[in-house]
């Protein structure tokens, strides 16, 4: 598949066609519409009609009996309106988690036909659908349209803008005793992205003995992220981020016998990430005619010299021997191609079993052809005044996965199931770069090049490059590899038993085997140039020039072998015709963990019930308990997860009311032995090994949801909704840094949403919707701005079917 | 502790004494068992379509009586049964319309409308629904392995989602759209969805079965999977899979719910934690029993490096640096 073929296919554009059949067909007059009422979902600004990627349509109402013409029934609807918002607190908060801002918009717009006698010219049946328009932050549009027996057609673009910045992430909590005192307000890795997706399949024939398949998605992200880098201290970079996926489909099943199906599916996916990243500001300046700029990175924290003791002098410049960039810039084109191959089956031929299964293989590659960063400034530690990397890369991930699953009708009451898989990738990597770098003892000297011209023996020369004991090799090809593997098998068996009509139960026990490889190996060819051309080149002559070149090699291997045993079991009854109850549990044990927070011992318990006493009343309660721990030398780790639900649903049928209530309690823990540095020690520490400390890392996190809802209907042309939602947590955790907050494990988050929908005349409603939102966290700040914000947005429509 | 012991004594007492309580059938329910097995109307899971066009009617016979039925079903998908097709993979009468589903209609209407000669999915078992339903859509990986479905082993059948004649959502009729449908189950799922830092579920961006097959799969928790096999993740968030040069093994090998809870959290990126150093000094920590480089001792938590992502931003992998310092 060449990059042009890619790249024409990848333009175009979905909405494009979108709107041309929309404008093809918007034509056709159109009949009018109830008003389709339903609860409010709190914590989103537009119906919840219009919210189900699914499509709702409005064929359901009575009154939308559609209007025929052209040789079919037509039904269409649109809403458009417009938002008015506003807030106050932190803003970016406020893009992070809602993002509505005032403007008009195209709330929602949908369209039906649909061919009564099924001899439509293209298509029987058309569906399109669409929602958030015009500026808000996730859209929607959904088009199907089908054929009868001959083809159906579904294609799915959505939009979502991702605007992240919860600034206590990546933060380098600077303290206020800093010298200079420089808070970092926002996280300095804040995302500004736009991500749009679609997916096109295509289905040919699709009751027929052989069908065919073709699918095709396209997802592009693109936007500005940004992110760090640590080079003596760190500073903050910049990311224009482009990453585009396609992956193509094609299918193909034949009924090859009754009640069997062959198939095989060729997928074949390619992913372009062309990403580049310069240094973000240089903020400081460092004396000079004229002043130099330069950006002493992120992190203040001068009692602990970073970025040095004192980075800005009495005169106001920046201390030329402190950490500091004034230039970075990286950059990377790198390409994954990921054909698959996919062989399946499923068969019932023989009425007393089913089987399927499934046999995939695919060989992802990974190209990084041409690597290039580039550093300018100073990493006092080495004094590296500057470093050019180039090289090249590369990585597969070698995958085959079976299948393989019967379930065997040994009575009308008894099944036997067993379901194997096999699972086997590997990831063999490698990068081949070259460093070259030159020294100096501060910013403001320039570093030396070193020739045996400038630097002649005793290779003293103050021509010659100005290294010190710690500085690393002037030239470093560095040969690097990596190699993951893990080898999976996994056998259920299970028995399943209709004890009645009404009450069934299985029992069953899960083998699991995991073989997981993991090595590198690191060859370095380094040369040391003089000065110091021994500094690390121990035991190797000296060449002519000064010169002293050393390999080092490294290599690293671990084997991980693991073997799990699982208990399921599960009993569910419908008690009585309103009354149903379901439970299963599974206990799990393994031998090792690949992780120290992988279980190794596991218990899941789940309960849930739902009760109707009459049809319009829906009474449902759920327990969920999580239990793992790894309780292996060191390691100490228990976690749980525990959730308690209760949820009411009130609907009658005349639709003049309904009340909706949900509740639910979540308590999460986990606690984990870790050693760690931290001075000034925490009272009590102990030690695990000078200079670790020993603690345990807690986390405890308890909520409680609440959400209600209510709708009222007094007049059949007036429609009321009114909703709350509550989300509220506290918790505590280990925090090891003074300066960091609690920060989002102790949050309230108020989501209330009102609204009046007046249906003006026949065919046209008045709606507005009033949501407010409400995010504070009960901690301290911590040395960054406030998190909270409130914020109202009301949004005003006019929903008209035509 | 203790609760680690007791929880599953008490789950084992429980199904014992459901077993116990449910060898025994009611007198009254065996019979009426036995009386259905007699019945015209055949219950069984497994269905054997009789094939003798003598015993069906045709849908224009059903809409006789049940017009206002018809007139929905006309408009569903179902109605393709009723076409001609060239390359049909059924053809017969038994295959199509009404009868397709509810099995022969003769007896049904020579007894005038008797309700015991025609199958009734509302006195169905989830089993024996489902199998109707699975005749025709079995085939495809979509549906085929909602026999050993977590759904169906729990009693859920097609039509606790879906409804042929009376579905709020036209696609795939449904009685409810997502996610309100599953909610109205999985109680525990919707609190998730409404804490601060989520996937746009309730947004109407990304539905549950994105992620998750709700027809059953291979995979644990019904998960949906790549073209190669890999995490659904990967699906979306395609920069994140790889391959690298150097991978962060654990999240190859345990997947992301190591470090992320995908429906919704109260700490950002969906992380477990709301300190990342913890998540991070977990594994990486100074112990005999991980795989897992420990951190260095000039790492001081207190003074700085508490944010271990300002200099590690490669967690997902590099293709230039062991230390996930570039990626």
């Amino acid at each position: 598949m060449t990059r042009m073929t890619h790249s024409l296919i990848s333009n175009i554009s979905f909405r494009a066609v979108m709107v041309l059949v929309g404008a093809l067909l918007s034509g056709f007059a159109v009949t009018a519409q109830s008003i389709v009422e339903l609860q409010p979902t709190t914590g989103v600004s537009v119906d919840p009609t219009r919210k189900s990627p699914v499509g709702l349509t409005s064929t359901t109402t009575e009154d939308n009996g559609g209007l025929s013409t052209g040789g079919y029934l037509v039904k269409q609807t649109a809403e458009v309106g417009g938002r008015i918002s506003d807030f106050s607190g932190n803003e970016l908060m406020w893009d992070t988690l809602v993002n509505l801002g005032s403007g008009v918009r195209l709330l929602e717009y949908s369209l039906n036909l649909h061919s009564p006698t099924h001899s439509g010219f293209l298509f029987d049946d058309l569906s399109f659908s669409n929602f958030g328009y015009g500026g808000d932050p996730n859209d929607l549009t959904r088009l199907r349209f089908s054929k009868g027996k001959l083809y159906n057609f579904e294609g799915i673009f959505r939009r979502d803008r991702n605007v992240f910045d919860y600034n206590l992430l990546a933060n380098p909590l600077n303290p206020a005793t800093s010298v200079p005192d420089v808070p970092i307000p926002d996280s300095p890795h804040q995302l500004f992205l736009t991500r749009r997706m679609s997916d096109y399949n295509l289905n040919l024939f699709p009751l027929s003995i052989v069908r065919f398949r073709l699918g095709y998605s396209h997802n592009i992200q693109q936007g500005t992220a940004f992110s760090s880098v640590h080079e003596g201290t760190e500073a903050q970079l910049v990311q224009p981020t482009l990453n585009i996926t396609d992956n193509y489909h094609f299918g193909v099943s034949v009924r090859a016998l009754p009640r069997t199906s062959l198939n095989y599916d060729q997928f074949y996916t390619f992913t372009k990430g062309d990403s580049a990243s310069t240094l973000y500001a240089l903020p400081y300046n460092l004396a000079g005619t004229p002043p130099i700029p330069v950006d002493l990175g992120v992190s203040f924290n001068t009692a602990a010299g970073q970025p040095c003791a004192t980075p800005i002098l009495g005169t106001g410049f920046v201390n030329p021997a402190c950490n500091a960039f004034f230039s970075y810039s990286r950059s990377g084109r790198n390409r994954v191609q990921f054909p698959a191959e996919q062989a399946s089956f499923q068969s019932s031929y023989f009425p007393w079993m089913d089987l399927a299964g499934r046999f995939s293989y695919s060989k992802s590659e990974n190209d990084l052809p041409a690597y290039d960063e580039l550093f300018s400034g100073l990493i006092t530690r080495t004094r590296q005044r500057s470093y050019a990397t180039t090289g090249s890369s590369s990585a597969e991930r070698l995958s085959v996965t079976g299948d393989f699953a019967a379930t065997i009708h040994v009575s009308d009451r008894f099944r036997i199931v067993d379901d194997f898989r096999y699972d086997n990738f590997r990831i063999p990597g490698a990068w081949l770069l070259t460093t070259n770098s030159l020294f100096a003892a501060t910013l403001l000297s320039t570093p030396n090049v070193f020739s045996p011209a400038t630097c002649p023996p005793p290779f003293t020369a103050a021509t010659c490059p100005q290294h010190s004991a710690s500085s690393s090799a002037d030239v470093v090809a560095d040969a690097f590899s990596d190699f993951l593997r893990q080898e999976r098998q996994v056998n259920t068996f299970e028995l399943e038993y209709d004890f009645t009509r009404r009450i069934n139960a299985f029992a069953g026990y899960r083998y699991e085997n995991r073989d997981i490889t993991d090595s590198t190996s690191d060859v370095q060819l380094q040369t040391f140039y003089p000065t110091l051309a021994t500094r690390a080149c121990t035991g190797q002559p000296i060449q002519s020039d000064g010169s002293c070149t050393t390999t080092v090699t490294s290599a690293d291997g671990t084997y991980v072998p693991i073997q799990a045993h699982s208990l399921i079991a599960g009993v569910s009854a419908r008690v009585t015709d309103t009354l149903r109850l379901r439970f299963d549990t599974e206990l799990y044990y393994a031998d090792n963990a690949f992780t120290r927070i992988s279980p190794r011992h596991l218990q899941r318990y789940r309960l849930r019930t739902t009760y109707k006493p009459v049809d319009w009343v829906n009474l449902s309660g759920g327990i969920s308990i999580l239990e793992n721990r790894n309780t292996a030398l060191d390691i100490g780790n228990l976690q749980h997860n525990r959730s308690y639900s209760i949820a009411a649903e009130f609907a009658p049928h005349e639709g003049k009311w309904g009340v909706d209530l949900s509740y639910d309690y979540n308590d999460i823990f986990s606690q984990t032995n870790i050693c760690y540095v931290a001075t000034p020690s925490p009272a009590g520490a102990l030690s695990c090994g000078a200079p670790f400390l020993s603690g345990i890392s807690l986390y405890a996190e308890k909520s409680h949801f609440g959400s209600g809802s209510v709708f009222v209907r007094p007049m059949r042309k007036l429609t009321a909704t009114l909703g709350y939602t509550l989300t509220s947590s506290d918790g505590s955790t280990l925090i090891l840094n003074p300066d960091a907050p609690s920060g989002p494990l102790t949050f309230r988050y108020h989501l209330p949403v009102a609204g009046i929908a007046y249906e003006v005349s026949k065919g046209f409603t008045f709606k507005t919707n009033w949501n407010y939102y409400d995010y504070k966290e009960n901690s301290d700040v911590g040395p960054t701005l406030p998190r909270n914000f409130r914020g109202n947005v009301v949004t005003v429509s006019i929903r008209y079917a035509l | 502790m203790k609760r680690f012991i007791l929880l599953p004594i008490l789950a084992i007492a429980v199904l014992l004494a459901s077993a116990l309580a449910l060898f025994s059938a009611e007198p009254g329910e065996k019979r009426a068992a036995a009386e259905k097995s007699k019945a015209g109307a055949d219950q069984t899971k497994k269905y054997a379509r009789p094939t003798d066009p003598a015993l069906y009617v045709g849908s224009e016979t059903c809409k006789t009586c049940h017009e206002d039925i018809y007139k929905n079903f006309e408009g569903t998908a179902h109605f393709v049964t009723r076409l001609e097709g060239k390359f049909a993979g059924h053809k017969g009468p038994e295959w199509q319309g009404c009868e397709a589903c509810h099995g022969p209609g003769k007896d049904h209407v020579d007894g005038g409308g008797d309700k015991t000669k025609i199958f009734t999915f509302k006195n169905a078992t989830a089993q024996e629904s489902s199998a109707r339903c699975l005749d025709c859509h079995q085939n495809g990986e979509e549906h085929s392995n909602f026999q050993r479905s977590e759904h169906l082993k729990n009693n859920v059948g097609c039509v606790d989602c879906h409804s042929p004649h009376h579905a709020a959502v036209e696609h795939a009729l449904l009685k409810e759209g997502q996610p309100k449908l599953c909610y109205g189950c999985h109680l525990e799922v919707k609190p998730e969805f409404s804490r601060p830092f989520h996937h746009r579920v309730n947004e109407g961006l990304i539905a549950c079965s994105d992620c998750h097959n709700p027809h059953g799969g291979f995979l644990n928790r019904q998960l949906r999977s790549t073209a190669a096999q890999d995490v659904v993740c990967y699906n979306c968030h395609a920069d994140k899979a790889g391959p690298f040069a150097f991978e962060h093994a654990a999240v190859k090998t345990e997947g992301c719910v190591t470090c992320h809870t995908p429906h919704g959290s109260a700490n950002p990126r969906l992380l477990k934690r709301s300190q990342i150093n913890l998540l991070c000094l977990e594994c990486h920590t100074l112990t005999v029993d991980s795989a897992a480089p420990a951190i260095p001792s000039f790492h001081n938590q207190a003074q700085k490096y508490q944010a271990c992502t300002l200099c590690h931003v490669a967690v997902h992998g590099s293709n230039s640096d062991q230390f996930l310092f570039k990626p």
